[in-house]
């Protein structure tokens, strides 16, 4: 209701309500003000103080390690350390305090010959009321600046990531950098490998595990790493890869990409050349390649548990095969049929191709799917996330004839790993780790029979003492394998390239019960050593497992001829 | 306190509106908003160069942009002070409805200007940011509803007040936007308080929060870790708190000169969030203290014209409406002395933006209409 003031006036409002009077609202208004007020002048008073009193330093020098510079340690499976932290400074400075800015920045000069005499002056002629240095220096240049003996230099004590062991399993680890930095400490970030895949693990240093234990092992890792790098050398490959996995778990003992980089000093993605030519790429993972030869024991595994053939069975190999108006032929001509061991002996396409038409196109991508050809590996690195292998969409006669002899499919190395041992275990699908002890054993999911696994593996070990790995000495290792030798694709011209090859030689060892896989892979290498050149992996690849074969198994506790 | 239905009549019948205004309105609070805005002027001199000359303008671009929202803002104040207060709450049930349903718009049709937050709505070349405009309208809406059910026992005044708060506490959450619904919820407390809450409740209500807050804590890691920083010993230099200590630090009380400071140039929010320690920097302490004595007569005026008033709503709606107000400054001085952990929110009046300043004028147009002098109805008390 509105009175002729234009304002209200509400009868209700005339009788105060018993429990609620006018004196208890102005007391409420009251304390409430008083509040505002009071916070008000201290607001107030707070900023007299700090203004008052310039030198009583807020920021403060003291190491105060509290939650941002913890990080586990990783391990290798025998509890060596791969990365771990150790406490160094940064250096810092308050411009204003220091007294003879020109000494101090030609004595800073001196200390950090690196830097330009330029660099500290404008630091420390700005009007900054803070500056950063330097963001780690050793002990030594500690001293040298406190013996400058000016005010104003400060210390910040940070935990940083070193790599003990340098460049080896430098791709699986990948490598970190500092995050936030601060005067009491600094953020350690993965940026690659299982330091960024474990980056949350690693940082929760409080949550009972005290370290990462990797399924590496690091003496394993650093001969193989040796001996590719050796091998790549003589035969002047381009680079290399190498996976050790044990059959039965999908551990990977060993991880290794050539060329290589120091996670100490982890390079920057160089973007003008071709990334997969970086030293940060990883081969085994990132890579991926037709491998060629190395399929057709994929072709023939399942013919033989689908029992279309047998081991004895003749296959035509009159050649050329014309598929889809594509030939399809042999490296050589091996008369009018073998049988299908000696297809996979002597590495026939035709062969291959007339068992992959027993089985069918469906069954044979089914198939690979199962071995996980066709998809992403669950591997825990960051990289293999975003790799996928590439195959055709539609498997006709011609996609599945190529595929069957690994043409037309590219996959990494991990996957030509993890397909391997799923055949020579006992036929049972393993997922790659990295991880020890992780393994899921409980649930086995069979592929094909314990008998067609038995029977795979012998037929490799036929590869090794009569086929195309004959060659080559194993150190007295019974050894089985088998070789693919695949020209890579013009990416330029189209088509492939007659000159430049992947050579791969995926191996099983000890044959009897083959606990591990070993995958070498070589990206364009070429045997000169004798009066000929040879490109093939019977030549390249084969050689250089054979010795890392010879060199590792006595560390994995084998016997020779067993 | 029954002096003025003692006052000769003639004094609310004015021929003119104007006139009559001049007569009734609270001089002091305008003269020190007044105050602010040119202050705020000042600083913007100082503090916006940075912003102008990283987006390509002249150097006062931003002091000139600044200028003409400050008369928008200050033709509001005018406008909605010179109207009865219940004109007032017409239109601002309408602007609630309205602001309301562009808040709930913001999920679908706003825009995310590099922070992470949702929180502008944009449209022909304008941003606009509803919560801020809200602010009055929503004060308004809860002080009506609430004074619906102290006048009449029947209505649950308070519990639908509560609902409407609930709702837009949860907007503002989803965007997210912690500090502004902890704000909203501020203020329906404080005008629930004054509107005769129970002790009792109160606490336990009280209570809840802080529980709620906990866990808001404990949940999210972005809030927390502006907590963490907050209670850590030290500052880090490197952090938005430390370049605002080390800027009061080093003004002192005179500042370091104009033009002179080094803050401005470092801290993406100098224009805004912490223009207080632009302002400590360059023109010194003192100036602060102005600002804060400006913040004290607005709020200590209004309280105390509020003491004698009877109207359930009018007392609502000015208490809600000037803790709006004291609230937003409190927070904004409180994170750059460090008496609070770091939480953007503009300083009235002061900091740059159009949103902010015209809503804040609705505000205080709110304000001035609810502490204008009108005769009472009981003289008894």
């Amino acid at each position: 209701m509105e009175n002729e003031f234009g304002s209200i006036v509400h009868p209700g409002n005339v009788n105060e309500p018993e429990n609620y009077k006018l004196s208890n609202f102005r007391f409420r208004l009251i304390a409430i003000l008083t509040a505002f007020v009071l916070v008000f002048c201290l607001i107030g008073t707070q900023m007299i103080i700090m203004a008052m009193n310039p030198d009583s330093k807020i920021i403060q020098t003291e190491a105060n390690l509290g939650e941002i510079s913890g990080r586990k340690d990783i391990e290798d499976r025998r509890g060596k350390l791969l990365a771990t932290n150790i406490t160094v400074n940064a250096l810092y400075a308050h411009p204003h305090e220091i007294i003879d800015k020109n000494k101090v920045v030609i004595e800073l000069a001196n200390i950090f010959p690196d830097l330009e005499l330029q660099f500290f002056r404008d630091k420390l002629m700005s009007k900054k009321p803070f500056v950063w240095l330097r963001k780690t220096i050793s002990p030594k240049q500690q001293q040298s600046v406190k013996d400058i003996g000016q005010p104003g230099l400060y210390f910040g004590p940070r935990e940083m990531r070193v790599y003990p062991n340098g460049k080896i399993a430098s791709h699986a680890l990948g490598g970190s950098r500092f995050g936030n930095e601060r005067v009491d400490g600094a953020e350690v970030i993965g940026t690659a490998g299982v330091e960024l895949y474990f980056d949350k693990f690693l940082r929760k240093i409080n949550d009972g595990d005290s370290k990462l234990e990797l399924s590496i092992d690091v003496t394993i890792q650093s001969l193989i790493e040796q001996i590719l790098k050796d091998g790549i050398g003589l035969m002047g490959a381009k680079g290399g890869s190498v996976v050790l996995m044990e059959s039965k778990t999908g551990e990977i003992l060993s991880l290794a990409s050539f060329p290589e980089f120091d996670p100490n000093r982890r390079p920057k993605n160089l973007f003008k050349d071709d990334p997969a030519n970086s030293p940060i790429f990883n081969r085994a993972v990132q890579g991926i390649y037709e491998l060629g030869s190395v399929f057709k024991i994929f072709t023939v595994a399942l013919a033989l548990d689908e029992k279309v053939v047998e081991l004895g069975t003749k296959v035509n190999t009159k050649g050329p095969l014309r598929i889809g108006g594509r030939r399809i032929s042999d490296h050589k001509y091996f008369g009018p049929s073998l049988t299908v061991e000696e297809v996979i002996v002597k590495s026939s396409n035709i062969g291959t191709v007339r068992i992959a038409n027993k089985i069918g196109s469906v069954r044979l991508k089914e198939f690979y799917k199962q071995l996980g050809l066709l998809e992403k590996t669950s591997l825990e690195l960051p990289e293999s996330k975003l790799i996928v292998p590439q195959f055709p969409k539609k498997w006709k006669s011609l996609e599945t004839a190529t595929a069957s002899y690994g043409h037309g499919i590219a996959v990494s190395p991990i996957h030509l790993a993890v397909a391997y041992s799923s055949l020579v275990n006992g036929g049972y699908k393993v997922e790659p780790t990295l991880l020890k002890n992780q393994a899921k054993v409980e649930s086995r999911s069979f592929i094909i029979s314990e008998t067609t696994s038995q029977l795979v593996r012998s037929l490799l070990g036929q590869v090794v003492v009569k086929g195309t790995a004959k060659e080559s000495n194993f150190g007295g290792y019974n050894v089985g394998g088998k070789t693919g030798t695949a020209e890579k694709p013009d990416p330029i011209r189209g088509g492939y390239y007659e000159d430049k090859v992947i050579s791969t030689f995926a191996s099983v060892f000890p044959i009897s019960t083959a606990d591990y896989v070993l995958v070498v892979t070589l990206d364009e290498p070429e045997n000169n050593l004798g009066s000929e050149s040879f490109r093939y992996a019977s030549k390249t690849a084969v050689p250089i497992s054979a010795k890392m074969i010879s060199r590792i198994a006595p560390l994995l506790g084998l016997k020779t001829n067993e | 306190m029954t002096d003025i239905i003692f006052r000769p009549r003639s004094e609310f019948f004015e021929e003119s509106e104007l006139p009559r205004w001049w007569k009734t309105v609270d001089r002091w609070s305008l003269f020190s908003l007044v105050g602010l805005f040119l202050s705020g002027l000042l600083l913007g001199m100082a503090a916006s160069a940075p912003l102008a000359e990283a987006n390509g303008q002249q150097a006062f671009y931003y002091v000139n942009r600044q200028f003409m929202y400050g008369a928008l803002s200050f033709t509001c104040i005018l406008g909605l002070s010179i109207l009865s207060v219940q004109e007032n709450r017409r239109i601002a049930l309408i602007g609630f409805l309205v602001t309301f349903m562009l808040l709930c718009a913001l999920p679908i049709f706003g825009t995310d200007h590099g922070k992470g937050a949702v929180r502008w709505l944009s449209f022909f070349g304008f941003s606009l940011q509803p919560s801020e405009f809200l602010k009055p309208f929503f004060v308004v809406a809860i002080a009506w509803v609430i004074s619906a059910g102290q006048k009449d026992k029947n209505i649950p005044g308070t519990a639908i007040s509560f609902v409407i708060t609930l709702l837009i506490v949860s907007l503002l959450i989803m965007q997210p936007d912690f500090g502004q619904a902890a704000l909203f919820l501020s203020i329906w407390t404080i005008v629930y308080f004054v509107s005769g809450a129970s002790y009792r409740l109160l606490v336990g209500f009280i209570f809840l929060t802080s529980i709620g807050g906990f866990m808001t804590y404990m949940n999210s890691e972005h809030f927390a870790r502006r907590i963490d920083g907050f209670l850590s010993p030290d500052v880090d230099p490197r952090t938005q708190l430390g370049f605002a200590t080390n800027s009061i630090q080093e003004g002192g009380l005179f500042g370091v000169g104009l033009g002179e400071g080094v803050i401005k140039w470092r801290l993406p929010d100098a224009h805004t969030d912490f223009i207080i320690a632009v302002a400590a920097e360059e023109y010194g302490v003192l100036i602060c203290i102005l600002i804060i004595i400006f913040f004290i007569i607005i709020v200590g005026r209004s309280f105390i014209l509020l003491l004698d008033e009877r109207d359930y709503f009018i007392r609502n709606c000015g208490v809600g409406s000037i803790s709006f107000f004291a609230f937003q400054a409190i927070i904004n001085l409180g994170v750059s002395v460090r008496l609070l952990p770091a939480k953007g929110m503009t300083l009235p009046f002061i900091s740059y933006g159009g949103s902010s300043l015209v809503a804040s004028g609705f505000l205080m147009g709110l304000l001035l209409a609810c502490t204008r002098r009108r005769p009472q109805g009981n003289v008894n008390q």
